[in-house]
């Protein structure tokens, strides 16, 4: 049988389907979780906020709108939370932690490539020096992969001000990691 | 750097315990529409459908006021 889109989830949450609630819990919480780990870079507060995220979801379930997109939902949940748990830190404060967070202690697999590993090592330092409000947009576009219409949704803004917004972003991101694989 | 491999780092772990319990949890929340939800759902539907035409209903109203005031 296949997967049910994720606007028949809408439909069947909007009834208090406890099933559905499981498969969009399935579809989706390995991402929220990667955004919240990568905005926070803490494990234990993104596990609260993923947390809090998915009761809110809960809460939620019998409001949402059909045409909700349910992705975009999520992540503007997961985002808000973040956002008023962020606080600035710097590469160094963090980095040590951070990278064992992610696994990057562990030994690389012969598949891992030594320049592969040190590339996104570099990628996530960069993205972890980036401020807030960049990198949520370079973890949505770029990382993730949502629509353009999907991000402007998450982000509350207009999409001609969320290209500009990730044309910044980006440029920070190169200057970045050009500073850091140094 | 390219998109490619942005969207190739590798999701973070997370312990299947955990996001179990998390499921758990927030699915505790999760409830089964009341007839008051159901009653306001068809409500709001209804209302969706009909506020385009109170709206030019209340248009006409309001030309009619501003043509009569001006003659």
């Amino acid at each position: 049988m296949s997967e049910p889109s994720d606007a028949e989830l809408v439909a069947r949450l909007r009834t208090g389907d406890a099933v559905a609630f499981d498969l969009a819990y399935a579809r989706y919480h390995r991402r929220i979780y990667a955004f919240l780990m990568r905005m926070l870079l803490r494990r234990e507060i993104a596990e609260d906020l993923l947390q809090e995220t998915w009761i809110r979801f809960a809460r939620g379930a019998l409001d949402l709108r059909d045409d909700a997109r349910l992705g975009a939902w999520l992540f503007r949940v997961a985002r808000n939370l973040a956002l008023s748990r962020e606080r600035r830190r710097s590469i160094e404060e963090d980095a040590e932690a951070w990278l064992t967070a992610l696994g990057f202690d562990a030994p690389a697999t012969p598949l891992d490539g030594a320049m592969a590993a040190d590339l996104r090592r570099g990628i996530e330092l960069a993205l972890a020096a980036l401020p807030p409000r960049d990198r949520e947009l370079i973890l949505l576009v770029a990382v993730d992969g949502l629509e353009p219409k999907e991000v402007a949704e998450v982000l509350a803004l207009r999409p001609e001000a969320v290209r500009k917004r990730l044309e910044r972003a980006r440029e920070k991101m190169h200057v970045l990691l050009g500073q850091v694989m140094k | 750097m390219t998109d490619q491999d942005l969207r190739s780092l590798p999701a973070p772990n997370m312990d299947a315990s955990i996001a179990d319990r998390i499921r758990l949890r927030a699915r505790e929340e999760l409830r089964k529409p009341t007839r008051v939800d159901t009653w306001f759902s068809r409500f709001e539907r209804g209302y969706g459908r009909i506020e385009p035409l109170a709206a030019l209903i209340v248009a006409v109203l309001h030309l009619r006021w501003a043509l009569n005031t001006i003659s």
